[in-house]
């Protein structure tokens, strides 16, 4: 039990940033349930990513502690009384922030698988 | 936030994630029934895609446990505000927190000094008190206080003692400071206190030859004695005070620690009063005392390390005996040795 728990933290940890990026980015769109945000990354990225909800639901707790999502109980367009989570002013500052950071991320993995690119450059 | 409401807050909360984990359950199912799975099939895949619901419950809680933290901190920072922001209070709350750990300390203190440690003497269980017995008399007193001549005997002749020192309540006039004042005390022999093993706060105790008649003007003050009527005043040591209109020499203040036995503690016959403010050299001249009267002083001995109170005894019976030889008197004489500590 104890392993376990230790290992799904640690997924967190691997994820964290990219995870709060994906979360905060897909919440620009509009408020969102904790499922709606897992299905939209999934739609996304074409099927590849798929969050895991012992990673999910952590990360939308932290970042609600963190104040850049606020949470408020909706009903759903079928219905179904759900958490929806609203990003705030904080957190859109947050997200370009780490869009930038991002960014700069994939300049630098770039670089480094495609390094005749990187030498061409002024 | 009470402690209570933050307890309310938190059930709230634990049923808030139920609902939320519920309704990902009901919304993924749903979408699944919308494909066309059945509703067992829809709730088996569901639960297989999600995972171990206690252990994501437990990480989601795991993060609030921060916010517990921060606000405990919140409230500490605003308590610190408020502190400052009243001083009054602030000051009146730590005052009454100062004299309530001030007053256990007192107390605790005062017990420990008077209750649990009687006497606070050197190695106290080496040290005894000496009585003498007329077996002639001893139908009304079994034992009696010391004599100067015999005690002078002892201190000469019995290897049992370390050291032997005698004492006996005194009461003297303080004038010249304020108003007149019969004041208590004990005139005892110099060695008094290193019998004790009791070092003085300030000054020193007595010298040998302060004990013989014209040398004895000097003086020890009590820790409170000099604290009340003195007001605790250092430079009194070394100066003169007027004691029977005779000028005498404080030499030295015994430590607040200091407690002499009071009443009957030290036997019959020498009543000690409640306080002793003050102690003196005896200042006598044996020539002045019979051999086999004047059964006054408490004597106290402290035995040498090893000497038992009985080999004490036994070595003391034989100089009494001897004593009431040469004394030439038809009385017999013997002694008594008692744990001060008793």
């Amino acid at each position: 039990m104890k392993l376990k728990k230790e290992r799904y933290q640690n997924r967190i940890e691997l994820l964290q940033g990219t995870l709060d990026l994906l979360i905060l980015q897909t919440l620009q769109w509009g408020p969102q349930h904790g499922y709606g945000i897992n299905q939209s990354i999934r739609g996304r990225s074409g099927e590849v990513l798929q969050v895991e909800t012992g990673s999910l639901y952590p990360a939308l707790h932290r970042l609600e502690r963190q104040g850049w999502v606020t949470s408020q109980w909706k009903q759903t367009e079928s219905n179904q009384r759900a958490k929806f989570y609203r990003l705030t002013p904080a957190g859109k500052k947050q997200l370009l922030s780490e869009q930038a950071r991002w960014a700069q991320i994939v300049d630098a993995i770039a670089g480094i698988m495609n390094p005749a690119r990187q030498e061409g450059r002024p | 936030m009470s402690f209570r409401d933050r307890l309310l807050h938190r059930r709230q909360r634990e049923d808030e994630l139920d609902e939320e984990v519920q309704a990902h359950f009901r919304m993924a199912a749903q979408e699944r029934m919308e494909q066309g799975e059945t509703a067992e099939q829809a709730r088996v895949s569901v639960a297989r895609e999600f995972g171990n619901v206690t252990l994501v419950k437990e990480v989601t809680r795991d993060m609030w446990a921060f916010r517990w933290l921060e606000t405990m901190l919140q409230d500490l920072r605003y308590g610190t505000r408020m502190l400052r922001k009243n001083p009054v209070f602030t000051a009146v709350a730590l005052l009454t927190l100062a004299l309530g750990i001030g007053a256990n300390t007192a107390i605790f203190s005062l017990v420990n000094s008077v209750l649990l440690r009687p006497l606070a003497y050197r190695e106290a269980q080496q040290l005894y008190l000496v009585r003498e017995i007329i077996p002639e008399l001893s139908q009304t007193y079994p034992t009696l206080p010391a004599n100067l001549p015999n005690f002078l005997v002892w201190q000469r002749d019995c290897h049992s003692f370390e050291e032997v020192a005698i004492v006996e309540p005194f009461n003297m006039t303080l004038t010249g400071y304020g108003e007149a004042e019969q004041i208590s005390g004990g005139r005892a022999s110099a060695n008094l206190f290193d019998v004790l093993g009791v070092m003085p706060e300030l000054g020193r105790t007595f010298l040998p030859e302060e004990d013989t008649p014209g040398n004895d003007h000097v003086v020890m003050l009590a820790d409170s004695f000099w604290r009340d009527r003195f007001h605790g005043d250092r430079t009194i040591v070394g100066r003169s005070i007027t004691l029977d209109g005779q000028p005498v020499q404080v030499v030295g203040i015994l430590p607040a620690s200091f407690r002499f036995p009071k009443g009957a503690q030290l036997g019959a016959l020498t009543e000690f009063p409640p306080r002793t403010d003050f102690f003196k050299p005896l200042g006598l001249d044996p020539k002045h005392f019979d051999q086999l009267g004047q059964f006054d002083f408490v004597a106290i001995a402290r035995l040498k390390p090893g000497t038992t109170a009985r080999q004490a005894l036994a070595e003391l019976d034989v100089i009494q005996a001897r004593i009431a030889k040469d004394a030439n008197e038809s009385v017999g004489l013997r002694a008594a040795i008692i744990p001060l500590e008793s």
